[in-house]
């Protein structure tokens, strides 16, 4: 490994309002090889990718192609130097064929300018054939799975002669066969002379596949170094900054009795024969593969989505979900995962989104009391401390980690008896990471269901009193939180044993 | 081109740092357009006129304050403007002059008005139509009722008891239908500032999905939206006849275009969120002043129409540009 450099990032940061995303971060990508990007939520992986792709411009701090300085100011240009990413929601149209996705805009012409389907189909074989994959060039791309999708948009960045591809958590939704397959691809990659930056939250992985491992923090760059001289612990420790036992509080034993939450029987869209318990005073953690159901189930449990069959209790009464406000009346909070489009209106002020869901508390004869809504917001912001200048401070102004305490104050205010957390560490610092663990933790402690779905297998073993673990919507195990791991989880969640 | 933007921005960055950035910038536009008007035409910018523009104003910033509450919650109301018709041709017709008449054939061309508004809201919240097409395609059908209704020409009077609200003056000099807006004005005011509907229709403009997780019953709020948008645009029409005294089914752009733009320049972005009553007002009163200046221009009636049209894009587009 002492090819050259392809890619070379020099001091680069950039800033958003109120975050510095990236600090001074230098680091080198060389020909062939496969370079990990590791670091928790927020620690800038994004910010950095986006600057590769010509998305975002950085502040300061520069970029080498081949030694050469070169500034990415629009993703067409990144495509033309040969930087090609692979984002999670891929960029394919779903109605079109295989080949038509792969030359999208760039396809075969005959002499009369019409496109030439036979070379369009004959190319995109080709390609595909390089890779040693069998999929249709003539298929539509709905019909294949989503590990052939992937694929697909592999071999579209090759067809641009992308000579550094960037893949993020490109095994989030692929069983361990297909990554292995994803494994065979990138070899391959390799062997062609193509780099590969592979961002990924499965350490796993990341020791298996790549050649240089970079770990970011909070925006820094910690560390670069060969895969081969350091050890799954070290990396951990890199990128949480400190100790993991001083991140999660001491765990919370299954809670047993009367359940708070009982769910018999569940059907939904995508849910088949949910049955489950939750107590009070315990964390009931939700694992699986993405897309197997467990965002699925929190969500139908808060009334989002349609119940086919079966029947919700709580304390030991049936009730009926068919919009939020039915959870709500029951004592149910819901914390979704996608912040900025479902936990809070980015435009409103503080005390504004805090109030909506507790409009009904605050007011009289539908007037809204002012010095109620006041004094209550006040006093949540102060005790969840909420670092902001005020309670009318638009939310867009704060950072992802106090965005995420205002969406759980305007919960708490409530005082719910059963809280649904989706991903509720997503995109927020280490530090407002622990604040967060800490409430939920005190929460249960205090007599409250938590019901967790988290993919940061890390965050759901460090918290859980048990976990439930789904796989195509059904749930296949229940493990105790103190006995649980990876190893366990990711069996139940594929059936396939792994390592 | 290049040296301009740098300018502009240096100019609101003043702006946004100086104590003046509490006051809502269609003050400042406002104010602008007096001095221009003042300029033109010294006479129209007299006391007198200029309270008579208010007297003027009142049916636009009825129908306005209907569409600011539509669109703040993101939606947008296109039938505004045969509202404002239909109830126009149906009080002239109905009342036909006689004071008697006029209590309940108001409380009935009101009630229709809103019926039409819930008929939009049905449109939008239970059958999903986009509120442009939805209040689109409302607006061809009310204008068709109107025809249909009038035979195309209008027909009846109003008596003085009713005119009065449109054109009179209370102790001789406070315009009637300034006092109508008032009290409207406020009633609007209080709901959108200090009830749970307003907060709650505001919400749903800012961020749909979280007032739906945060228990909001969007449907309802946006239901009433709608009604209210449409009680208010036939209110506009009933204080247009009584301003005028008979029926017309010309004015259906002017009142369209006028609550929409109003709505803008007086901070109610496109899409949603917020906006005030006392903003939209202030929007109206933009565009009263602006009609008197091209009035007191002396401008053919094309070159107007076009002037006006141009003005009024140019608020919204700057308007749309100073927003942070």
């Amino acid at each position: 490994m002492t090819s050259a450099p392809l890619l070379s990032i020099e001091h680069i940061s950039k800033s958003f309002p109120g975050v510095r995303a990236l600090a001074d971060v230098s680091f080198e990508v060389r020909t062939g090889e496969v370079h990990a990007l590791v670091g928790e939520n927020g620690a800038g992986k994004s910010t950095l990718m986006k600057i590769l792709a010509g998305v975002y411009h950085p502040d300061s701090g520069g970029i080498r192609w081949q030694g050469q300085p070169v500034a990415l100011r629009s993703p067409a240009e990144a495509q033309r130097l040969g930087i090609s990413i692979i984002y999670q929601e891929f960029n394919l149209l779903p109605d079109l064929t295989v080949a038509e996705n792969v030359l999208l805009n760039r396809e075969p012409r005959t002499r009369w300018g019409m496109i030439d389907w036979r070379a369009l189909n004959e190319r995109t074989r080709q390609l595909l054939g390089d890779l040693d994959t069998h999929i249709d060039p003539r298929a539509p791309l709905h019909d294949l799975s989503v590990a052939q999708q992937q694929i697909v948009e592999i071999v579209k960045a090759l067809a641009f002669d992308a000579r550094l591809l960037i893949m993020d958590e490109p095994t989030a939704a692929l069983n361990p066969t297909e990554v292995g397959h994803l494994y065979t691809m990138i070899e391959r990659l390799k062997q062609r002379g193509s780099s590969v930056i592979f961002i990924s939250h499965r350490l796993d992985e990341v020791f298996h596949i790549s050649d240089t491992i970079t770990v970011l923090k909070d925006g820094q760059h910690v560390g670069s170094a060969p895969a081969s001289s350091l050890t799954r612990e070290e990396v951990v420790r890199r990128m949480v900054g400190r100790q993991l036992q001083d991140i999660f509080p001491a765990r919370l034993p299954p809670g047993s009795g009367e359940p708070l939450m009982e769910v018999r029987g569940l059907q939904g869209p995508r849910l088949r024969d949910i049955d489950l318990r939750l107590h009070a005073g315990e964390i009931l953690g939700l694992a699986g593969l993405e897309g197997h159901g467990q965002r699925e189930l929190a969500r139908t449990l808060f009334g989002i989505e349609p119940i086919q069959r079966g029947e919700v209790r709580i304390r030991g009464q049936a009730i009926h979900l068919r919009h939020p406000a039915d959870a709500m009346t029951h004592g149910v909070a819901f914390l979704s995962d996608d912040r900025k489009v479902e936990g809070v209106a980015l435009t409103l002020g503080v005390r504004e989104n805090i109030g909506l869901p507790n409009l009904d508390r605050f007011s009289r004869m539908t007037v809204v009391q002012d010095t109620l809504e006041r004094a209550a917001c006040r006093q949540i912001v102060e005790t969840l401390s909420v670092k902001t200048p005020g309670i009318e401070q638009p939310v867009r102004l704060l950072s992802g980690g106090n965005q995420q305490k205002t969406v759980l104050s305007k919960w708490l205010i409530s005082e719910p008896r059963v809280l649904i957390f989706v991903e509720p560490t997503r995109g927020i610092d280490v530090g407002a990471k622990v604040e967060i663990y800490r409430l939920i933790h005190q929460l249960a402690s205090q007599g409250a269901g938590v019901l967790m779905v988290s993919s940061d297998l890390l965050e759901l073993l460090g918290l859980s009193s048990r976990v439930l673990v789904l796989r195509d919507g059904a749930i296949t195990a229940e493990l105790p939180g103190a006995t649980a791991s990876e190893e366990s989880i990711m069996l139940a969640a594929t059936g396939v044993h792994t390592g | 081109m290049t040296s301009f933007t740098p300018t502009t921005n240096g100019i609101l960055d003043l702006y946004r740092r100086s104590p003046l950035r509490h006051v809502q910038p269609v003050v400042f536009a406002l104010v602008g357009m007096v001095i221009v008007l003042a300029l033109v035409s010294p006479r129209s910018a007299e006391p007198a006129n200029l309270i008579n523009l208010v007297r003027q104003g009142g049916p636009l910033a009825l129908v306005a304050i209907g569409q600011t509450i539509v669109m703040i919650s993101g939606g947008l109301d296109l039938s505004v403007g045969s509202v404002v018709i239909l109830a126009d041709v149906m009080a002239a017709q109905m009342i036909s002059g006689q004071e008697e008449r006029v209590i309940p054939v108001v409380l009935l061309v009101l009630g229709i008005g809103a019926l039409i508004g819930l008929a939009n809201g049905v449109l939008v919240v239970l059958l999903r139509v986009t509120p442009f097409i939805a209040t689109l395609g409302m607006n061809f059908v009310v204008f068709g009722a109107a025809l249909l209704y009038s035979g195309g020409a209008p027909r009846g009077d109003i008596p003085p008891n009713m005119r009065f609200w449109g054109n009179g003056f209370i102790a001789e000099v406070i315009p009637a239908a300034a006092v109508v807006l008032l009290l409207v004005a406020l009633v609007a005011w209080f709901l959108l500032s200090r009830t749970t509907f307003g907060r709650r229709l505001t919400a749903i403009g800012a961020n749909r999905r979280v007032a739906y997780l945060s228990g909001v019953s969007v449907r309802r709020v946006t239901l009433l939206a709608y009604g209210l948008s449409g009680l208010l645009a036939s209110a506009g029409g009933l204080l247009l006849v009584a301003f005028v005294g008979v029926g017309t089914l010309e004015v259906g752009t002017d009142f369209l275009l006028g609550s929409i733009a109003a709505s803008v320049i007086g901070g109610t972005p496109f899409e949603g969120g917020k906006g005030t009553v006392g903003g939209t007002i202030a929007g109206v009163l933009f565009l009263m002043v602006l009609y008197s200046i091209l009035t007191a221009l002396a401008l053919p009636v094309s070159g107007r129409r076009i002037a006006e049209g141009l003005i009024i894009l140019a608020a919204v587009a700057l308007y749309a540009r100073a927003r942070t």
